[in-house]
């Protein structure tokens, strides 16, 4: 089983992302959802959509709309409805590493926080999750090596963070196909 | 005589790993950036039952190498993925490879 990183934001070289340890990266189509309908705008043809939000009513739309695979919920709100959906709907929350690179300090402790209380319940009502990378530059690519030590920092055992990056992202290539 | 026995002394592990930056650094950025990067992510206490020491960085290579606790591997790999930047600029350090001893890093 090869690792997965299904959310790249940037054109990346493919021999650097092989290099890293990756058998297969993503960029997928990451959109902001505004408003209600937002995920309808999504062309028919997007084979890996990402929706983001920090509404739980958009991430609950975009949870069952057919055309959205993932879902970045950017507060790390946690609500059980929106995380009953996804489980659901078998639609995976990223949990992603730029952000924590992005910060430091006390601001990243806190995000480190409210993703950990976010990861217990998701993996507590049994919501699938990934973990990528969204890197913006070539600087923000982890290895999955270091993927997994840091969604063990974040609460998850071993076997969950390798899942997060190889199971359940083949998951959701194989239901995008 | 040992002052202690074998068994009952504290076990290291070696973290090979390489530094990427668009410039090249110098042992002592990279040593302190190591030890800032400990810190800031596992703080006094996390540091301490981690017990970093920087052993050595070959410029040519860009290789590291960090020793610290073997019950505190984890947590050290992930300080050290989440290190961002030196001075400003940006970087990235790439985990190669763990060892119980150094000569196993360059097997």
């Amino acid at each position: 089983m090869g690792f997965i990183d299904l959310d790249v934001r940037f054109k990346a070289n493919s021999t650097k992302v092989s290099e890293l340890g990756f058998s297969d990266f993503r960029s997928p189509f990451a959109f902001e959802m505004a408003r209600p309908g937002d995920a309808r705008k999504i062309p028919p043809s997007t084979q890996l959509a990402a929706a983001s939000s920090l509404s739980i009513e958009l991430l609950r739309e975009a949870a069952k709309s057919k055309r959205v695979s993932l879902l970045c919920n950017r507060g790390f709100i946690t609500d059980v409805g929106l995380i009953r959906d996804s489980a659901a709907q078998k639609k995976p929350f990223e949990i992603p590493i730029a952000p924590l690179l992005e910060c430091g300090g006390i601001p990243r402790a806190i995000l480190m926080s409210k993703m950990r209380f976010f990861i217990k319940i998701c993996t507590k009502l049994r919501a699938p999750l990934v973990i990528v990378s969204q890197a913006k530059d070539e600087f923000q690519l982890k290895s999955p090596e270091e993927m997994i030590a840091i969604g063990e920092m974040l609460g998850l055992s071993h076997d969950q963070a390798e899942w997060a990056i190889t199971e359940i992202p083949e998951m959701v290539l194989d239901a995008s196909r | 005589m040992p002052v202690v026995k074998p068994t009952m002394r504290e076990k290291h592990r070696y973290i090979l790993y390489k530094v990427e930056a668009a410039q090249p650094l110098f042992e002592e950025q990279v040593k302190r950036a190591s030890y800032a990067a400990v810190l800031s992510f596992l703080g006094e206490y996390g540091s301490s039952l981690a017990s970093p020491k920087f052993i050595s960085y070959d410029a040519k290579t860009q290789m590291a190498i960090l020793r610290c606790n073997h019950t505190e591997t984890q947590k050290v790999k992930a300080a050290l993925a989440l290190c961002a930047a030196i001075e400003g600029k940006k970087v990235a350090f790439r985990l190669q490879k763990v060892s119980g001893t150094i000569a196993g890093l360059n097997r």
